[in-house]
């Protein structure tokens, strides 16, 4: 407390005392990648360990990721875990519901490419970036949490590298990048 | 009926979709309301049915038991210990004592695992938070004795037919007597923050009652049949691996209500603690897998059905077998299959905010659902 | 211990008898079997032979594990299979009934024992058995507008690659 307390006097000492500058870029990029919001979203065996990397021994509240449980408040979906032709429309609606800038982690192998397992399954889909274009694959089956917390200090550092237009893309409706990957059971209802 | 000065109502639906913090994974259920009661409810399962069975006809014995893992994942060992024994049993291949102990050891562990996990994600689907970090910090303390030997978090690849994969490592002892010292007095911690607390119990004592013989009717096995009053569980019952020489009495408790359905597990968690200690304190010494057993069986014509008491309920696999190095017919009974098929009539008529502790003290795991 | 028949209850002959004269001669063959024991009986008498083992009172069949079916495409048929199990006398049996393998049918126990209902959901969803007089034969784990009925052995559909006997580059 006593450092906090005393670091406005630190401050005038330096040169250009207490103003900052920074390109805007960089502050809001700093301040996105630091307080991502992931929203619970596990499927299968990997949300177990997306759920170990949030609990007590590997602590995710300490990059400032916090789980929400619905899309509209977060940043982030993880997609942890199987996908079944059942459940692939419903994952491109909840990816849709996200508020944009928005951000996908495929965890563990059977989201990036369906999973070596599931090579003759009639009812998976082999890997979620056939509907939702994705940021970080993480692989691993499933991977340790150190594994995931790697991939999302990586998305840390793609969110640092993003330009303002890339992240917030045109709020004009026509031009707002719009990725409509077609397949034959995104569209079944 | 309305009337002039009566207000208009109407049933409305509710869909508790796929993707729901406390459905425990993807479930669907279509509800109908009438204000705050539920009406009607469907059920709709099959978001995560990857197709076990079938593609178990198209992989050798032994390709298999890794994906076995994955069928029940918070309780993999079980699975792959009824894949281990029904092969077993069909080519007549006995087990010997110290891979019976070390199976069973790891079997009670991986029990207290999914209990904690169960005691965290239960309380946290009410709301309480701190629990869910403490279930999760004992849960790792198993994983690190689960990690030593058998070189996984979760779903472990460990047991091989006639025996298990590896012995333990000298450093398994001290870490095994330090969480044997430490893990009682963590049970009473969590039977202190919730057992009770004035709003868990609000929420959970008499909400969601069963009786016996229509949970009976219904299928159920496991924990929410003992805590209905059923006094059966296979490790006592028909014991198999070391329990019989080891014994179980196994924790029975009559109001079948959601509280006891959680009391049971806690319960439990107790009870396979001191059932670990016996193990290690008996193990025996010798091999840990059977010599000669073939990596690449050809399993004689027959069929078997192979069952184990899984921290769901009642685990069986029937194998039907042609004699070829291939299952012909894998056939997966899943406890959570039939302990979910009786939510349609546990929601006639409760509160909505019932449905979460109804469904949370079930412990399903819906990729034991959907196989 | 092995899991072997625990035949607290009564011997599978005197089973068998006792269904002769409750049902009908509908039991075509009694196996005592390798490791769990069978009855075999006509495909028509599954629900009637159901409706005797739970009411009955010297059995005590209260259980109804699974309900699954295994293909025989050489042979042309299904063998529906019944597991029950008791509780009071740790006694379990497997009645078999033979369907045809295109539009086989049975009678739903699903009013007998509450289990059936997603089992023989199940069953007809994986396998195309349809169970009359059920309260809802829809499918249940597959995919919405599925085709076709996945596990038997003659299943092909363009999602569904099988899997190679040997893997690529070997």
């Amino acid at each position: 407390m006593g450092v906090i307390a005393r670091l406005p006097v630190y401050w005038e000492k330096l040169p250009g005392g207490g103003i900052v500058t920074t390109n805007l870029e960089k502050l809001l990029n700093w301040s996105r990648a630091s307080s991502i919001w992931y929203m619970i979203f596990g499927l299968a065996c990997c949300a177990i360990e997306m759920m170990a990397a949030g609990a007590s021994r590997y602590d995710f509240d300490r990059f400032g990721m916090m789980f929400r449980a619905t899309p509209r408040q977060s940043d982030l979906m993880f997609i942890s875990g199987t996908i079944t032709l059942k459940m692939a429309p419903r994952i491109r609606r909840l990816w849709e519901q996200l508020a944009e800038p928005r951000y996908v982690v495929a965890m563990g192998s059977c989201a990036i490419s369906g999973g070596g397992f599931y090579y003759d399954a009639y009812s998976v889909l082999k890997g979620i970036d056939k509907i939702i274009p994705v940021d970080v694959y993480v692989p691993g089956c499933p991977p340790r949490p150190e594994a995931l917390m790697h991939g999302c200090l990586k998305l840390q550092e793609k969110i640092k590298r993003e330009s303002l237009v890339q992240a917030f893309g045109s709020f004009d409706e026509e031009h707002a990048p719009r990725e409509r990957l077609e397949g034959r059971w995104i569209l079944a209802k | 009926m309305p009337t002039d000065t009566a207000i208009h109502t109407q049933e409305f639906q509710v869909n508790m979709g796929p993707q729901h913090p406390s459905t425990h994974g993807v479930f669907r259920m279509v509800l109908t309301m009438d204000g705050e009661r539920v009406v009607d409810s469907e059920p709709h399962v099959g978001f995560l049915h990857r197709s076990m069975e079938k593609m178990a006809e198209n992989r050798l014995y032994i390709q298999f038991l890794p994906m076995a893992d994955r069928i029940d994942y918070l309780s993999s060992l079980f699975c792959a210990a009824a894949h281990c024994e029904a092969v077993e049993q069909l080519m007549e291949i006995e087990v010997p004592p110290r891979a019976k102990y070390l199976r069973t050891m790891f079997m009670e562990l991986n029990r207290i695992a999914s209990h904690c996990i169960f005691f965290g994600v239960f309380a946290l689907d009410l709301g309480a938070v701190t629990p869910f970090l403490y279930g999760f910090r004992e849960r790792e303390l198993t994983m690190d004795l689960l990690e030593m030997t058998t070189g996984q978090r979760m779903t472990f690849n460990y047991l091989r037919f006639g025996g298990v994969a590896a012995d333990l490592p000298d450093s398994f002892f001290p870490a095994a007597e330090k969480f044997l010292k430490v893990f009682p007095g963590r049970i009473t911690d969590y039977e202190r923050i919730l057992n009770e607390n004035e709003i868990f119990l609000a929420r959970t004592k008499g909400v969601g009652v069963v009786d016996g013989a229509r949970a009976v009717n219904y299928g159920w096995s496991g924990p929410n049949l003992r805590a209905s009053g059923v006094d059966f569980d296979l490790r006592r019952n028909m014991p198999y691996e070391a329990y019989g020489e080891l014994g179980y009495e196994p924790v029975v408790l009559t109001r079948g209500d959601c509280y006891d359905r959680y009391l049971a597990r806690i319960l439990e968690m107790r009870a396979s603690h001191a059932l670990i200690k016996k193990c290690l304190e008996g193990l025996p010494d010798g091999p840990t897998v059977k010599e000669k057993v073939p990596k690449f069986p050809k399993v004689p014509a027959g069929e078997v059905y192979a069952r184990v008491e899984s921290p769901r309920g009642d685990y069986g696999l029937y194998l039907v077998s042609d004699g070829a190095d291939k299952p012909y017919r894998y056939k997966l009974r899943t406890p959570s299959f039939n302990n979910l098929s009786m939510i349609r009539e546990m929601l006639r008529g409760v509160y909505l905010a019932d449905i979460v502790p109804i469904f949370g003290s079930l412990d399903v795991i819906l990729p034991d659902v959907d196989r | 211990m092995r899991f072997g028949p625990h035949m607290a209850g009564l011997p599978l002959e005197q089973i068998a008898d006792k269904i002769k004269d409750a049902v009908g001669d509908v039991v075509v063959d009694v196996n005592e079997g390798d490791r769990v024991p069978f009855l075999r009986v006509e495909a028509g008498a599954v629900a009637r032979v159901a409706r005797f083992f739970r009411d009955d009172g010297e059995l005590a069949f209260d259980f109804l594990m699974y309900i699954t079916a295994v293909d025989f495409p050489d042979e042309d048929k299904l063998t529906l299979v019944y597991h029950y199990f008791s509780y009071r006398d740790e006694q379990s049996l497997m009645v078999k009934a033979d369907v045809p393998r295109r539009g086989g049918a049975a009678r739903s126990i699903a009013h007998i024992y509450a289990a059936a209902d997603w089992l023989e959901r199940e069953v007809y969803d994986l396998f195309g058995v349809t169970f009359e007089g059920h309260p809802n034969l829809t499918r249940i784990l597959t995919p919405e507008g599925f085709e076709g009925h996945p596990l038997l052995k003659d299943f092909a559909s363009e999602d569904y690659v099988p899997f190679p006997d040997k893997m690529p580059g070997k």
